[in-house]
């Protein structure tokens, strides 16, 4: 995807810290609280999966669809935000 | 089979190992992701086994009990193991074997399945080939039939010329 949008654009310039789950790019209100459900409640949580994935994009991609819900394009937007966090960061 | 669910992590990573699925560890969040993928691959592999008569794929049949009881069956290289246990015994072979030589479709083996989502305990077709082959013999023997006895019906009018 060459086109990013903002919220990922501001996610991907910065430690990610201890920004809420919400901050990542794809994941807005609803899919928000189905993942704080489950214990994801901040975005660092869900790097944590990512890299237990192996930061396996589609493997990620396929699990954020099962856990909350997610369609192809929010968890392909997710996925990549996480990526280019990575590739900046880790 | 057992279930996924019952198997350790460990299992459940050799696993996807041996269907070549590439995984990270399998821990607490990552496992229901894995027992999915693995279920998918299964029933995937399922699926894509009763294949009997395509002529490019190998051919696996279960021969419960050894068909029409012929001796010469027992020759054949590729059924070592062919005892009359309940075991069903999977044997695999190409399908060319299967059609060029005249033992195959005249042991003409039961095809049984024992998996849930194949559709028929026979094959695909309505009439197995060994059927066609041998219908296609009797009609041919039947017009031979009746192309030499049109023969001896043609000498007739010579000797009425003559």
């Amino acid at each position: 995807m060459s086109t990013t949008s903002q919220k990922h654009r501001d996610f991907v310039a910065e430690p990610m810290g201890d920004k809420p789950v919400t901050a990542l790019s794809g994941i807005g209100e609803a899919l928000g609280k189905k993942l704080e459900e489950q214990g994801f409640d901040k975005a660092f949580v869900v790097l944590g999966q990512f890299l237990l994935l192996r930061k396996d994009r589609e493997l990620f991609a396929e699990w954020l669809k099962d856990a909350s819900g997610a369609n192809a394009r929010q968890a392909g937007a997710c996925s990549q935000c996480l990526q280019e966090w990575c590739d900046a960061f880790l | 089979m057992a279930t996924l669910s019952s198997k350790s992590n460990q299992e459940l990573s050799q696993l996807l190992d041996e269907y070549g699925i590439k995984h990270g560890p399998v821990v607490g969040s990552t496992r229901s992701l894995y027992e999915k993928k693995l279920r998918d691959a299964m029933a995937k592999e399922r699926k894509a086994k009763p294949s009997y008569y395509r002529e490019e794929e190998e051919v696996t049949y279960i021969n419960h009990r050894r068909p029409f009881g012929h001796g010469s069956y027992r020759d054949r290289s590729e059924y070592r193991d062919l005892d009359t246990t309940d075991e069903p015994i999977v044997i695999r072979t190409q399908t060319q074997q299967y059609s060029s030589t005249p033992q195959a479709w005249h042991a003409a083996p039961v095809y049984e399945t024992q998996r849930k989502p194949a559709p028929k305990p026979t094959s695909a077709r309505f009439v197995p080939v060994w059927l066609q082959i041998l219908l296609f013999l009797i009609v041919a023997g039947f017009l031979v039939f009746i192309f030499i006895n049109m023969e001896s019906e043609d000498t007739d009018p010579f000797k009425k010329l003559a």
